[in-house]
């Protein structure tokens, strides 16, 4: 039996995710050490693909910056695109092309980060939404999900590091509720269930708007 | 120079850049997001636009809010839009909080728009009151492409 | 038999030249292929490099190739000056796809450079498999992967994590096998995630000949099918399917 235990990780960071975990170890001196170095080294490397990058400075312009996270979040579905279906995860490719597009970008707005957009990603997963969600951005880079279904919202602000802020408004019989909470991920689901997300995330529920 | 608070039975009128328009997830818009009311950190007070401060009839007004925010050195951009409020609501709502904001809605006039006005002791950190005010108090929608840019 | 979602992150054809291409061949390359994709980029490397008698680390770029990749950012190629690569991202849409644009696009690059001799042909396949906890904490790799990580009993507790490369030669074709696995950081939440990387090579009697190379390629790829069936468990195989 060869066991992993896998350790639970609270808040995941984005910049690791999908890539060998290696362990340095400590420092040594002779020839054995150094080679050893160099092969942990190797498996860290990117493949042929990524071996390369298109800009070795930090992008200049906000066109710059758009195209690149635009870019960046396009490889980053890719992780992940296995568990996606391909007509969802085309249209969700136009919605962020849409979103991102320079002639409606907003000047002043830096655009989402790949922290926000890979927690956006990991919420997808792990709530499987038949339906996908509207998007939109905050003023500060954060990537904002939302789903409406006649008077139903839910909104959810994708925060860094597996983070949901999240925020509804539902009518559950007849009266008006409202919630709103900071979540990690692990535990969204659970803290949207009293409030009957299926309302949300399955098309039976859905009236197209005109 | 005397302060001129907007009437309570007036009107603001909030650009809405794209990224902050509610949509269905084939980007048709159905609305305003609570982001659309978010204070940026350097800001000290949100900006709007006075559609009373234009003469006419509550179209004509609104009208020419938008086309002085056009003229101003905003960026107003083809998928953009206008969230219309109402001055009482709005102060109402703020107030109706638990954390009981009292927000003042001044008219200061800037170069660039005489009818600017200025939202003061807008809550920074209060996302459920903006979301709140972005479905029932300021939820009046304009799209900026349904909007001729000379008079109808 | 297919997979209905094959755990392919990435699939590479990469033919790495003998000898150094120059900037106006891969221009004209890239030129002449352009219009079938959405974008282009340069491929640049970063070197960094500390002055221990100044104090001060100098960063020198370099430009190494033209990328080119498709609106979705799946499909990439990429002329260097060193090598010809053509990769597929997730979602992998199958070699029937996948041969045909690399073919298309070496035939498009031999009109432009010409005669191109090579040093290494490689077809390599990452491969991801994602293994949900459903509640555990403890994955036994063996359920998984037919690749065995062996550390004492003794020890006590289980291992966190594990990098394995294997290297042998491939017994057919004169080609090499670089076997790689281990876990990576899952992507998704609720699940344990190990790679396995397979990349088939041959660095000797190259064929000069455009069928002869492409028939090579398709026997790599027979190969490389081969090992992974070889390695995965059905238990696996049944992830692939769902």
């Amino acid at each position: 039996m060869s066991a992993v235990q896998i350790p639970r990780a609270v808040r995941a960071d984005h910049a690791h995710l999908g890539r060998a975990v290696i362990q340095k170890p400590s420092a040594g001196v002779s020839g054995i050490s150094k080679e050893i170095a160099d092969r942990l080294k190797r498996f860290a490397e990117p493949s042929p693909t990524f071996l390369g990058s298109r800009n070795v400075s930090p992008p200049k312009s906000l066109e710059e910056q758009l195209y690149d996270g635009l870019a960046a979040f396009k490889v980053t579905t890719a992780t992940i695109a296995m568990h996606l279906e391909r007509e969802w995860r085309s249209r969700l490719f136009l919605q962020l092309d849409s979103l991102l597009a320079l002639d409606d970008w907003d000047v002043e707005d830096p655009p989402p980060s790949t922290g926000s957009f890979s927690t956006f990603l990991r919420m997808l997963i792990l709530l499987r939404p038949a339906r996908r969600p509207g998007l939109g951005a905050t003023n500060d880079g954060i990537l904002i999900a939302t789903w409406t279904s006649d008077d139903d919202r839910l909104t959810i602000d994708c925060l860094d590091k597996d983070i949901a802020r999240w925020h509804l408004a539902v009518t559950i019989e007849g009266e008006r509720e409202r919630a709103a909470g900071i979540t990690p991920l692990l535990r969204l689901n659970e803290v949207l269930l009293p409030y009957g997300p299926q309302r949300w995330f399955e098309h039976a529920h859905y009236v197209s708007s005109p | 120079m005397p302060i001129t608070y907007l009437p309570l039975e007036h009107h603001v009128v909030r650009y809405v850049p794209w990224s902050r328009l509610r949509k269905d997830e084939d980007d048709n818009v159905i609305g305003v997001l609570g982001a659309a009311f978010k204070l940026r950190a350097q800001e000290d007070y949100l900006s709007a636009t006075w559609a009373e401060f234009f003469q006419g009839t509550r179209a004509d007004c609104i009208f020419s809010a938008i086309k002085a925010i056009r003229a101003s050195s905003f960026s107003v951009t083809p998928r953009s839009g206008f969230a219309i409020g109402n001055v009482g609501r709005v102060k109402d709502a703020c107030l109706a909080d638990k954390q009981r904001h009292r927000i003042r809605i001044i008219h200061e006039p800037e170069d660039d728009n005489k009818a600017h006005s200025a939202l003061r002791g807008w809550p920074r950190d209060n996302d459920p009151l903006l979301d709140l005010l972005a479905e029932d108090m300021w939820s009046e929608t304009v799209l900026n492409k349904d909007v001729p840019h000379s008079n109808p | 038999m297919p997979y209905k979602r094959p755990p392919i992150t990435e699939a590479i054809i990469e033919l790495q030249f003998a000898r150094p291409s120059d900037q106006s061949t891969i221009e004209k390359a890239a030129r002449r292929i352009r219009e079938e994709y959405t974008f282009e980029d340069p491929d640049s490397a970063v070197n960094l490099s500390f002055d221990a008698s100044t104090n001060k680390t100098e960063v020198q770029t370099a430009w190494m190739g033209t990328r080119l990749s498709s609106s979705d950012r799946a499909d990439i190629l990429i002329f260097r000056t060193t090598a010809f690569v053509c990769s597929r991202l997730a979602p992998y849409g199958g070699w029937e796809a996948f041969r045909p644009r690399a073919a298309h696009a070496w035939d498009v690059w031999k009109r432009a450079a010409g005669p191109t001799p090579l040093a290494r042909i490689g077809v390599r396949y990452i491969n991801r498999i994602d293994v949900p906890l459903a509640g555990n904490v403890l994955i036994d790799v063996d359920h998984y992967l037919n690749l065995s990580t062996r550390s004492p009993e003794a020890l006590g507790e289980p291992m966190t994590a594990y990098t394995m490369q294997i290297v042998r030669p491939l017994g057919a074709d004169d080609c090499h096998l670089i076997l790689t696995s281990g876990t990576v950081a899952s992507p998704l939440i609720g699940f344990a995630s190990f790679a396995l990387d397979l990349d088939i090579f041959r660095a000797t009697n190259l064929p000069m000949r455009d069928d002869e190379l492409w028939a090579l390629i398709d026997r790599i790829r027979g190969h490389k099918n081969r090992v992974f069936e070889s390695c995965v468990t059905d238990r696996a195989r049944a992830l692939f399917d769902q």
